[in-house]
């Protein structure tokens, strides 16, 4: 298990050092320039100043490497547009809102998916299986802007119950968490009902019936586990995105989160914080990805985690 | 009073296709400590008709008619008149305690994810009260009965580290778990290597003749139910075609299916030719009136094809369904 | 039956039956390919075949109406600012005086584009890519699906802003961008497919009667895994449109006076407190429509193909 895991840290390491690697060289033919029409306005002498500053005198090599030696001990250089802000302070700044938000809405998905999908599975009204389908298909297919402004609109302008900009208290969290929610509870519904019902029909549930187990204690005992591996599975990855943000809720909702700030380094061209960002990202769900697969092999003794890694 | 006492059993299973009548009012009994045989190929309703006396058939499955009488007690869902809370109630009183089922394929008929101790104490747990401890002991003497060595650490492993007949014990010694009084033995052997299906045979024997439970044994291999049952039951089309003794059925076939059957059996001794049945079971969603078997039938009759054949007793113990035996004495030629 | 019971045993009834009259081997079902078999299944889903019938008149609409429309996507026209809904402007204009009808047909276009094109590009590429690693296997199979890991650990929107960054916004570059990403999956899925599939007896049957490698990999395994694939497929359409439109609402995608879905509903964003909040309808029901269509299609071909579904 230990073993297994440094594995595949060592390999996550290598990755993210692909990764950065693809995303410097990317930044570094991408047309225009940070500085922007500012540039010109600038004496040739700042201009170097400038340049010197972020080592953009030297070749492109170089730049690299000084870029590598220096992530290495966790400095990532100040942005670019806020001169003189180190990367690192600004994420410290916005990666906790963005986190607490995440893991909310990551919250909210999976309760309220795991049990809707379970009281679709085995709900003896037909109608209401068809109604919590119908609903979660809805669900997968309105992008969560059009959540969100709808939410806006009917809780934030017309009836007014509820804040429409920032995360200062929890009334705050409500409209942006389930606008980031209510596509992941669909997605959730629909994969547990599914799995349930496949889990339902094999023969090791005949067995645990033919024990004398009450039907309750045959899905919570018996099919629950089955059933959890693929929403583990799915909910992996999820968790990732949930905590680096989705920078559409968090324009929308104006929280100064890690989401919008990507977005705003990408519109700004702030290579640094691009840079950065891409390698948190990275590492989030490098990290995600192995607690899921461990997650999995501990639900599931066939998967082998040795002979996966090698 | 017989241990078990089945009466005009009819069971149906809704498909797309239409409503399949897998078992057609069929009667049979069982008494205490004996061995009975249910014979007949895939898809004769005598697996469904069992899992209809257990009360494990697939949501699409009903029971549409018939008495099942165990141990005095009527169990049939037919009485509870649609309460199925009640039936299930009553049913999980009963399902591994009293009437325990031995599954078909060990590869499938166990938990992935649960442990081999959890699965196997699990009857216990639901029918006895017991502590940690006694649970523990018991499923260590339970491993011990069915032949698993070294239990203590089998019972940690999960089922895909056992090998099939290993898993084949494990389920055996999950319906022994409680003492039943009648056991079902679904194919037990069916899939595994014929050096391991006479042991499991064998060992089904020797706990009959411990525990003194009552044994009913599916299968479609006249070999297995020669050398382990006392009475037989020849199922084809959802109907029971004959029925006798293994030696009245063996020496005296009536029903040309039995006969068919038995040709399919290898005789080490004769140097005959395995002759196997032409053709396929017939369609239940659409039953034939007349004898199921007809269309596969070389001495099919007229008859046949018209009207389902009454049973006829031979003897105390053998009765058969086929209008062979009904025929009047001066139609000859038609052997 | 009631006068069978009274039915007299007449000896002639005793006559053997003739072998014509005997039906032993009775076909229980029309023999069908296995395609017109997963159609026949489809077409039974009445909310599957709904889907499809929007989705045909959407793309039919999307083609035609651009082309006959005596307006364009971006013809300004002030002396028509914000009309509602009349004779000449079916859905009205926008404050550009633009004809609405056009601009969510166009943007029909574009989604629709994207959506298809993406999906059958990571098609071909995933079914190859897999294909071969799978029936490979050894060194080659693990070398590919190392490469396959690394690009797995990249936020495919990142990715995506990424691509765009380096070559511009517009609708090729977001192509390549969920290209990059979304084949990934269909890789993972054939490749794991082919592995169990090649060690089956057909396979070797083939190899036996001396058919070449390629053709055992595209003919033999790769047809018998594509149920799976298809169904995948229907899924990777609607993924690449919602990627689409998240990014051109926060304004990093296609940018106006194009027009897709997710640009117009940003442009609507604006009009939520205005007067005329009916031009926001448009595209919002347009996507939405779509979506459903696409997920109930998908819903619909994934139980078509189920095998235990016959």
């Amino acid at each position: 298990m230990l073993r297994y895991t440094l594995k595949r840290l060592a390999v996550g390491i290598l990755t993210l050092a692909a990764l950065a690697t693809i995303t410097f060289f990317l930044m570094k033919i991408i047309p225009g320039s940070p500085f922007g029409g500012e540039l010109a306005q600038l004496s040739p002498e700042v201009r170097e100043m400038l340049y010197a500053q972020y080592n953009l005198d030297k070749s492109i090599p170089e730049q690299f490497l000084i870029y590598l030696q220096n992530a290495v001990t966790g400095d990532f250089g100040d942005s670019m547009t806020r001169k003189g802000t180190a990367v690192t302070t600004i994420i410290a700044r916005c990666l906790p809102a963005t986190m607490k938000l995440g893991l909310v809405a990551f919250i909210i998905a999976i309760t309220v998916g795991v049990t809707l999908g379970i009281v679709a599975a085995f709900t003896k009204r037909k109608w209401v299986e068809n109604l919590v389908m119908f609903v979660a298909t809805i669900g997968i297919s309105v992008p969560s802007f059009l959540y969100a402004m709808l939410l806006m609109i009917v809780f934030g302008v017309i009836l007014g119950w509820l804040p429409i900009i920032g995360l200062k208290t929890p009334l705050h969290y409500i409209m942006p968490a389930f606008s980031l929610a209510l596509y992941p509870i669909s997605m959730i519904t629909r994969l547990v009902r599914s799995s349930m019902k496949e889990v339902m029909k094999q023969d090791y549930i005949v067995l645990a019936r033919s024990k004398g187990t009450p039907m309750i204690k045959v899905i919570l005992g018996h099919a629950l586990k089955n059933c959890l591996i693929p929403v583990v599975t799915y909910a992996g990855p999820l968790l990732a995105f949930l905590i680096t943000g989705s920078f559409v809720i968090e324009s929308l909702f104006s929280i100064p989160g890690i989401g919008s700030e990507f977005v705003n380094s990408v519109t700004n061209r702030d290579y640094t914080m691009i840079m950065a960002l891409t390698i948190l990202f990275g590492s989030f769900i490098i990290i995600v990805n192995i607690l899921t697969d461990l997650l999995v092999a501990f639900i599931d003794p066939r998967v082998k985690l040795e002979k996966k890694a090698s | 009073m017989s241990l078990l006492e089945i009466k005009n059993l009819t069971t149906s299973f809704a498909t797309e296709q239409g409503k399949v009548q897998a078992v057609r009012g069929i009667s049979l009994s069982v008494e205490q400590g004996e061995i009975v045989g249910i014979v007949g190929e895939s898809g004769s309703g005598k697996s469904q008709s069992m899992y209809s006396v257990m009360g494990l058939l697939s949501e699409n499955g009903t029971i549409e008619s018939g008495s099942i009488l165990f141990d005095g007690q009527e169990i049939s869902p037919v009485q509870f008149d649609g309460n199925a809370a009640a039936y299930e109630k009553l049913m999980e009183g009963i399902r591994g305690n009293s009437m325990s089922m031995i599954f078909q394929d060990p590869m499938s008929f166990l938990n992935p994810v649960l442990t081999i101790e959890k699965q196997l104490v699990e009857p216990l747990k639901n029918h006895k009260k017991m502590s940690a401890a006694e649970l523990h002991q018991k499923a260590v003497e339970l491993l011990t009965q069915v032949g698993i060595p070294s239990p203590e650490e089998r019972l940690k492993q999960y089922p895909h580290q056992l090998s099939g007949g290993m898993r084949q014990r494990v389920i055996i010694a999950i319906a022994l778990a409680c003492n039943p009084k009648l056991i079902i033995a679904d194919e037990p052997t069916t899939a595994l290597d014929v050096t391991i299906q006479a042991k499991i045979i064998e060992l089904i024997k020797e706990l009959k003749e411990k525990t003194g439970s009552g044994v009913i044994l599916i299968t479609h291999d006249l070999g297995v139910v020669a050398s382990a049952c006392s009475r037989v039951y020849i199922m084809y089309g959802g109907k029971i075609v004959e029925t006798g003794l293994a030696d009245e059925i063996y020496y005296q076939p009536q029903h040309p299916y039995t006969s068919g059957l038995l040709a399919c059996v290898n005789n080490p001794e004769e140097d005959t030719e395995l002759r196997p049945i032409p053709g396929s079971p017939p369609d239940l969603i659409k039953p034939p009136a007349g004898c199921p078997f007809v269309d596969r039938c070389d001495k099919a009759m007229k008859i046949c094809k018209m009207k389902m054949p009454p049973e006829r007793k031979l003897s105390d113990t053998h009765a058969v369904c086929c209008w062979l035996t009904e025929k009047p004495a001066s139609g000859k030629e038609g052997e | 039956m009631e006068t069978m019971e009274t039915m007299e045993l007449t000896p002639d009834l005793f006559e053997p039956l003739d072998s014509a009259e005997k039906n032993s081997e009775f076909i229980a079902a029309e023999p069908r390919t296995y395609l017109s078999d997963a159609w026949h299944r489809f077409r039974k889903n009445k909310l599957a075949l709904c889907g499809l019938v929007f989705l045909v008149i959407m793309v039919i609409l999307a083609i035609v109406v651009p082309m006959v429309s005596p307006y364009t996507y971006d013809g300004m026209d002030y002396s028509s600012v914000n009309l509602l809904p009349c004779l000449e402007h079916p859905m009205g204009t926008d404050k550009f005086g633009r004809d609405i009808l056009v601009r969510v047909m166009y943007g029909a276009r574009i989604s629709l584009m994207i959506g298809f094109s993406s999906a059958l590009i990571c098609l071909v590429i995933g079914v190859v890519y897999g294909g071969f690693s799978g029936y490979i296997g050894g060194k080659t199979d693990m070398i590919l699906m190392r490469i396959v890991d690394i690009l797995y650990a990249i936020p495919n929107l990142l990715l995506v802003i990424l691509i765009m960054l380096v070559f511009g916004s517009n609708v090729t570059s977001i192509m390549i961008g969920i290209c990059l990403t979304s084949w990934i999956g269909m890789a993972r899925m054939v490749r794991a497919q082919v592995m169990s599939l090649k060690e089956q007896e057909f396979a070797l049957a083939a190899y036996v009667l001396g058919a070449s490698k390629s053709r055992i990999l595209f003919k033999h395994l790769v047809i018998n895994c594509m149920g799976s694939i298809i169904v995948n497929v229907t899924l990777l359409v609607p993924s690449a449109i919602f990627t689409e439109a998240f990014l051109s609402f926060v304004g990093i995608g296609i940018s106006a006076p194009a027009a897709s879905w997710g640009t117009l509903a940003n442009e609507a964003r604006s009009l939520i407190e205005s007067s005329n909040p009916i031009q926001i309808i448009w595209p919002i029901l347009a996507i939405c429509l779509t979506m459903l269509s696409l997920n109930f299609i998908g819903d619909g071909v994934s139980d078509a193909f189920d095998p235990k579904k016959k």
